[in-house]
């Protein structure tokens, strides 16, 4: 069975920058299946209201995680995700 | 319709999201989403590794099935109306299920000009049995 490690129980990890990339969107959208033009044709990203450099909802839009286990303890919180839009 | 523009004042409490049946989960899939997404974790891709840990074989990486519920929200809301999704995984998605997401209107609220729909969100395997629940907010536009 998988082996918890407890010892890494308040262990916080330096932040880092994710750089959000044309490329990136598309193959996160095609990996989940998501065919929304929105996010595989440029022109269509371009012409809405949000310009052409918006990601589907779970690629990297994430501000805060919390993961919890079966009694609802938090096992790992991940904050302060920086989404960089080039 | 696909991405039809659904407004606020269209939304009601218990009202149902469009269900989004997915394709059955291929392996290859799961290779893909571990490149797309950078979650590397063998136990998603090798059999024989998952097999050691005692999973009984490889399973998909839960935020696949929360991409998956994404979706059912932006086919139904359209891209970027997502504000919040809160999800806790109840079982796993092996190779081979189908999975269906669905959504139910909670309550409705607006401030200033934001028109936010809170719901109620789950998925389910090809037995009807449950692989996720959470909750999720959008923004919807305004007819007036």
């Amino acid at each position: 069975m998988i082996q918890i490690n407890k010892d890494v129980k308040g262990k916080e990890y330096p932040p880092f920058a994710v750089t959000v990339e044309r490329g990136k969107i598309k193959e996160f959208a095609r990996a989940i299946g998501d065919l929304n033009p929105f996010y595989l044709d440029d022109r269509v990203g371009g012409a809405s209201e949000f310009g052409d450099r918006k990601s589907g909802p779970m690629a990297f839009v994430v501000r805060e995680t919390s993961v919890t286990d079966r009694s609802n303890e938090i096992v790992v919180r991940i904050r302060h995700t920086t989404v960089v839009r080039l | 319709m696909q991405y039809a523009k659904v407004y606020f004042e269209d939304v009601q409490g218990g009202d149902e999201t469009p269900a989004l049946v997915k394709p059955p989960i291929q392996r290859i899939q799961l290779t893909r989403y571990a490149g797309a997404s950078g979650d590397f974790n063998p136990i998603h891709v090798d059999e024989e590794f998952a097999r050691a840990a005692g999973m009984g074989g490889v399973f998909a990486h839960g935020m696949l099935s929360m991409g998956f519920l994404a979706q059912s929200l932006t086919d139904w809301a359209g891209a970027g109306r997502v504000r919040k999704v809160g999800v806790r995984f109840a079982a796993l998605v092996r190779p081979g299920d189908v999975v269906t997401c669905r959504g139910k209107v909670l309550t409705k609220s607006s401030k200033d000009d934001e028109h936010l729909v809170d719901l109620d969100v789950w998925a389910e395997n090809q037995r009807g049995e449950t692989i996720i629940t959470g909750k999720a907010t959008v923004s919807l536009p305004s007819r007036l």
